[in-house]
């Protein structure tokens, strides 16, 4: 069972989420905020920027919620849409202030002070190792086993056929493994 | 590495990905897919980015995001929408009241009209639905007042309807007969305040109307001499007894009734023949030719009647052509007190 296979309660959550039921709206958040984050995390690499792009990933669901029909998207995969499309925006704000960008993701993700230790340490780490990757190999490898999407689930979201994600996937696999040799 | 060699090496990646996903260690897959130990660094990759997962939200930011996310959905929707069924009964009543106030507006613009307005004949057809339910009698009066408040605002702008005057003082008398003899009850009490209303505007009118509708005037006024006899009004109230200081001259005076006029035009034996004499003596012989135009030469067999006063104000008014019987007959019985 993929991250995106619908809750037995999805849909109630939903439509009470439309009349703005609170309760529904934080089951949806409840369900689907890690995986959002992990995304939004180890694509930007900041722990608060991948925060408060998660907000804002939530905040266009709210808005959108109305107009969100299930035609074959699952709601997980639209939620995870929103997400890219924000990163998009994230990137392209990014893109006007070059040199500070630039340094930025240099430097790698930007630790927060109440995150253990060892858990920064291991970010950190699987950040600069994801950096090896192309950005579409990295999409994938964030998808598949850090956010924990099937195979078919990544093929959705990236709006790829399946064969092309699983390529895409053994070859990052493939980098990785002669990064992680080569760091160790 | 050929292409067939590196599908195979993606499906078993997959298979032991999925089998490590449902819980197996990356051993017991290697067993169960000999082939993929070459694959085993790549799945040792995978377990180790796999261990990034344990990154979740702070508990105090996730909360933060929910309290964020619940105060926007309200902000957005503000309150229920009301069920559509309530909508469709609420857009229908909606033009229901719209049609109603068209309709009550229609009505009222209408009840404010005069008979050359377009929407008198709704005020007219409107009427006919009031009346329905009334009495006779009770119709009768409620159409004469009207009909007279017509006349009155016609009046107030310079315009004399006379029609409306008749209309009025024959529905009035329709209630007045349904009245009978009973003349303490509260219709009668508003038959009279009518009468005075009409006694007062028919007076005004012998003043200040148009020589031309002064025929009809005169008709109307004989009409209301017959209601105001049918309703014993008291003598002051009529025509034939002016208010005590009223110094007005009836251009036009009026003959109330037809006994009345027959009792006043009743002229004493002999005097007849004097009264005629002393008017012919007053002209000088062979002047009287001269002096009248001949637009006003008094046509053959009336040349007996005096000379018709013309009231302050209206000198300079035309008669209009010929003689008329009202005026002839008014000329003579103008009571003592209005000259």
């Amino acid at each position: 069972m993929g991250l995106l296979t619908p809750h037995p309660e999805e849909k109630r959550w939903i439509a009470r989420a439309r009349k703005g039921d609170p309760e529904a709206i934080a089951a949806l958040y409840q369900h689907y905020a890690d995986g959002i984050y992990r995304y939004l995390l180890y694509r930007v690499g900041d722990v608060e920027l991948a925060e408060d792009l998660t907000a804002d990933v939530f905040l266009k669901m709210i808005e959108d919620l109305p107009r969100y029909e299930e035609r074959g998207l699952p709601f997980g995969a639209w939620l995870f849409r929103i997400a890219r499309a924000r990163l998009i925006d994230h990137w392209r704000r990014q893109q006007r202030r070059a040199t500070l960008a630039l340094e930025d993701t240099e430097t790698g993700p930007q630790l927060i002070r109440d995150i253990p230790e060892d858990e920064i340490a291991t970010s950190e780490m699987i950040e600069r190792a994801l950096r090896v990757l192309t950005e579409e190999q990295r999409e994938v490898v964030v998808l598949r086993f850090l956010v924990g999407m099937s195979l078919e689930e990544v093929a959705r979201t990236m709006g790829k056929s399946v064969g092309a994600v699983k390529a895409l996937q053994h070859r990052a696999l493939a980098t990785l493994a002669r990064y992680l040799e080569r760091i160790r | 590495m050929g292409r067939a060699t590196e599908e195979l090496e993606m499906e078993i990646l997959e298979r032991c990905l999925r089998r490590m996903e449902e819980g197996a260690d990356l051993e017991a897959c290697l067993r169960e897919f000999p082939e993929a130990a070459a694959l085993r660094r790549m799945l040792e990759a995978a377990l180790w980015i796999q261990q990034g997962r344990q990154a979740t939200l702070r508990p105090g930011v996730l909360r933060r995001m929910i309290r964020e996310g619940q105060m926007r959905a309200a902000a957005l929707r503000p309150s229920p929408r009301p069920a559509p069924r309530a909508l469709r009964w609420g857009g229908l009543l909606a033009v229901f009241l719209g049609l109603l106030l068209a309709a009550l507006g229609v009505a009222g613009a209408a009840e404010a009209s005069l008979p050359d307005a377009p929407l008198y004949p709704v005020k007219r057809a409107l009427e006919g639905l009031l009346t329905i339910a009334m009495p006779p009698a009770d119709r009768a009066l409620w159409l004469a007042e009207r009909r007279w408040e017509e006349f009155e605002r016609a009046a107030g702008q310079g315009r004399w309807l006379l029609a409306l005057a008749e209309e009025s003082l024959h529905e009035a008398e329709v209630a007045a007969r349904a009245e009978g003899g009973d003349g303490s009850s509260p219709r009668a009490a508003r038959l009279r305040a009518l009468l005075a209303r009409q006694e007062a505007l028919l007076t005004r009118a012998a003043q200040d109307a148009p020589v031309e509708i002064r025929p009809a005037l005169a008709r109307a006024r004989a009409r209301w001499a017959e209601l105001a006899r049918l309703l014993h009004m008291p003598e002051k109230e009529s025509f034939s007894s002016p208010t005590p200081g009223a110094d007005f001259v009836s251009p036009m005076p009026f003959t109330p009734t037809a006994e009345v006029l027959r009792e006043r035009t009743r002229t004493p034996p002999g005097l007849e023949k004097k009264e005629e004499r002393g008017e012919k003596d007053q002209t000088p012989p062979g002047l009287e030719k001269r002096e009248t135009p001949p637009s006003q030469r008094t046509p053959p067999g009336q040349g007996q009647r005096p000379p018709t006063r013309t009231p302050p104000g209206l000198q300079g008014t035309r008669s209009p052509p010929g003689p008329s019987q009202d005026q002839g007959s008014g000329s003579k019985d103008v009571p003592p007190g209005r000259r």
